[in-house]
């Protein structure tokens, strides 16, 4: 008997030592979106690659899951890793939709999240303690878009907005509108374009007619690229500053550096945040995928990072213990010292500011912008929804 | 009221809820507006123009519904925004580009298409369909599914009194209407257009009059090719180039060939404008309703005239 169970014991700790511990990514792979499923592959492997894949003297697996852009597969290939794999660490971005599914498995099967999902939801309403977040979110880039613009140019008080018709945008007014006349600014029209809309000739000639000094343009992606391409195009950035609250380099290389320059943007980040960790990182992602980094991997390589540390720190890979070391976790992030807030999850750090420059001052062909202002506008705890996390028992 | 999802912030603050079709105008009351959009229009319309007829020339003639003729524009516009990025001319594209399209459209009808002619309408379907599917995934894999963007070509803008255009724009109106009145010239006033109607009326009968009426069918669906082409080429300075930019044109072209009437040549240059001119007025005070009102307008006329504006039966 007591053979029997020694032996058993043996079989427990020699598959303990061979068993690897597994990382997963739970992303959009296919389809339209597969650039960003890709990205979040490329900040888990870089972070894996630093620590050789083995971290407590365990060696780490990567497995990565196609959630083909549906809230339904990506909550069935969630849960179908978890319960094969038993993942220590989920990483995820593609849409605010299905991050709230995914959020909502990692609260059921206790298991370890970080999400790059812009909905304010994800560390507001539906915050979970088994959920963190690295992006800062809707309600951040509304308002830091603002308070930043107004800081630059307070002079210049008219702001028309040209905002996406569907709930993304009508949630990125409700920060802007009041935001803009806290600062004493006016807010003289909006127009809504339908979600797709090619052509903007028509809402920027109504725009250029009010006579703004500002006009906002409030979408995101392929619409956005059409909108600021055709603002420069019809000459609106004669009659106007030209501003896009949330932006990035893929955005910046669909609208090219002749419409681009002058236009003021809104970014998470950019490549040349003049920080050692930037730095470092820009410099070894050009090394090892051969492109300029983008806020979309720095979000999730800052996330592995993080969690390796906290893992680290408190010498085990269970949530139990690696949640509460993340709490109100300080680090060393890509804008220098960042931390964790413990009662929402959610990272704290600057919203930068952009200016397009001008392609004949370009150094590089990504070197799309200056950054010409930073600031940080997170929702207090008083306007938050997110409420007693801490609560729950992990 | 509160708009969005994300929960109280400042959700008192329902004020632009009513501004939902809000037109701002200029001190000259609404009818500079109506005419820039006008003009707007006539240049959404042009586009429209150039791939219907191609698309309606070979539906006339083959009999087919060519699905992947979005596909044909998309990877014209790559090919066009490759060619000026090494070049670093754009009139080359110009040239170039739509030629490689026609002679890509004869190779296509020549390898495959010409095979299916005596199958059932789903087999040409499925057909172009998959055509468009692999010409979408070879621009994804040769140029990634990162947006481009082409620099705008003719640039700068004029003041026409009533509002700023770019000069690109009226470059891209004056040039199409040459083209669209050469090819009219060439279909309706030449011995080989003479072929080409005859063909979208009879084609068995044009083959017993002694014309190889197989080659006519090459060549065709290679014209048509060219035009969606020369599209592709010459959107691609306004717009963002996407590996899918192709469906999304195709779906308002289908739009506007059956309301011009499936094969009529006039009716796809009435219906273009038609569209491009509903497109840019609606926007005008129902913006979201730019998507709807081709619709509207495709039940209406369908319902009135079955086989469109200018289609016999």
């Amino acid at each position: 008997m007591a053979a029997l169970f020694s032996l058993s014991q043996w079989g427990v700790t020699k598959s303990d030592a061979q068993e690897p511990v597994v990382f997963a990514v739970v992303d959009d792979l296919s389809g339209p979106f597969a650039a960003s499923g890709k990205r979040t592959v490329e900040g888990m492997q870089m972070a894996l690659e630093e620590i050789n894949y083995s971290l407590l003297g365990k060696k780490i697996k990567l497995e990565i899951r196609d959630t083909e852009l549906k809230p339904g597969v990506a909550v069935r290939r969630m849960r179908e890793v978890i319960e094969k794999e038993h993942p220590k660490l989920i990483i995820s971005s593609c849409s605010s939709a299905v991050q709230l599914a995914m959020e909502e498995v990692a609260l059921d099967q206790k298991t370890l999240f970080w999400t790059e999902g812009w909905a304010t939801e994800i560390t507001g309403k539906a915050c979970n303690r088994y959920t963190f977040r690295w992006d800062p979110g809707n309600f951040t880039m509304a308002k830091s878009a603002v308070v930043n613009m107004m800081k630059l140019v307070p002079e210049r008080k008219k702001w028309f907005t040209i905002t996406a018709d569907y709930s993304w945008g009508y949630s990125m007014l409700d920060v802007m509108v009041p935001t803009l006349r806290g600062l004493g600014a006016r807010h003289v029209g909006n127009i809504y374009t339908p979600l797709g809309e090619r052509e903007f000739s028509t809402y920027l000639t109504s725009a250029m007619a009010a006579k703004p000094d500002v006009i906002s343009i409030v979408n995101f992606g392929e619409d956005q690229m059409n909108a600021v391409k055709q603002a420069h195009e019809f000459g609106a950035k004669k009659v106007a500053l030209i501003h896009t609250p949330g932006s990035g380099l893929e955005m910046f290389r669909g609208v090219g550096s002749e419409a681009l320059e002058g236009v003021y943007s809104g970014v998470s980040w950019w490549s040349t945040v003049d920080t050692a960790f930037s730095r470092e990182f820009s410099r070894k992602y050009k090394e090892r995928f051969k492109d300029t980094a983008s806020f979309s991997v720095i979000n999730h390589y800052i996330a592995v990072k993080v969690t390796i540390e906290a893992m680290k720190s408190v010498g085990s890979f269970e949530p139990g213990k690696v949640i509460p070391k993340l709490e109100g976790f300080k680090y060393s992030g890509p804008f220098g010292e960042e931390f964790i807030r413990d009662w929402d999850h959610q990272c704290i750090h600057p919203y930068l500011l952009t200016k397009g420059k001008a392609p004949k001052d370009k150094k590089f062909d990504d070197d799309y912008v200056e950054i010409v202002g930073s600031g940080e506008a997170f929702p207090t705890k008083e306007e938050s929804l997110c409420k007693d996390i801490l609560r729950t028992k992990l | 009221m509160t708009f969005g999802n994300n929960g109280p912030f400042f959700s008192d603050s329902p004020f632009w809820g009513k501004e939902r079709s809000a037109v701002f105008l200029s001190k000259g009351g609404p009818l500079p507006l109506i005419a820039s959009q006008i003009l707007n229009g006539i240049t959404l319309g042009v586009i429209y123009i150039l791939l219907a007829l191609g698309l309606s020339i070979i539906f006339g003639m083959l009999g087919i519904v060519n699905f992947a003729h979005g596909a044909f524009y998309a990877i014209a516009a790559y090919l066009a925004y490759t060619v000026t990025l090494h070049l670093g001319n754009f009139w080359v594209a110009l040239l170039a580009v739509p030629i490689l399209m026609g002679g890509f459209g004869i190779g296509i009808e020549f390898l495959i298409l010409r095979r299916m002619y005596d199958k059932e309408p789903i087999y040409q379907i499925l057909l172009t369909f998959g055509i468009a599917f692999v010409v979408q995934e070879i621009i994804t894999i040769i140029w990634n599914p990162m947006a481009k963007s082409l620099p705008p070509q003719v640039p700068g803008i004029i003041n026409l009194g009533f509002m700023y255009f770019p000069k690109y724009r009226l470059f891209l109106v004056v040039l199409t209407s040459l083209i669209v009145i050469l090819v009219w010239f060439f279909i309706e006033r030449t011995k080989y257009g003479s072929i080409i109607r005859a063909g979208t009326e009879n084609s068995p009968m044009v083959s017993c009059l002694g014309i190889n009426i197989s080659n006519v069918f090459t060549l065709v669906f290679g014209f048509g090719a060219c035009l969606a082409g020369l599209a592709g080429v010459l959107s691609a300075p306004i717009r963002s180039l996407k590996p899918y930019m192709g469906w999304e044109i195709l779906v308002t072209t289908f739009v506007v060939v059956v309301i011009g009437g499936m094969g009529s040549l006039s009716g796809a240059l009435i219906g273009g404008i038609l569209i491009g001119l509903a497109q840019s007025l609606t926007s005008l005070v129902w913006p979201i309703g730019t998507n709807i009102v081709i619709f509207i307008l495709m039940a209406i006329i369908l319902l009135t005239r079955p086989y469109g504006l200018l289609g016999r039966m």
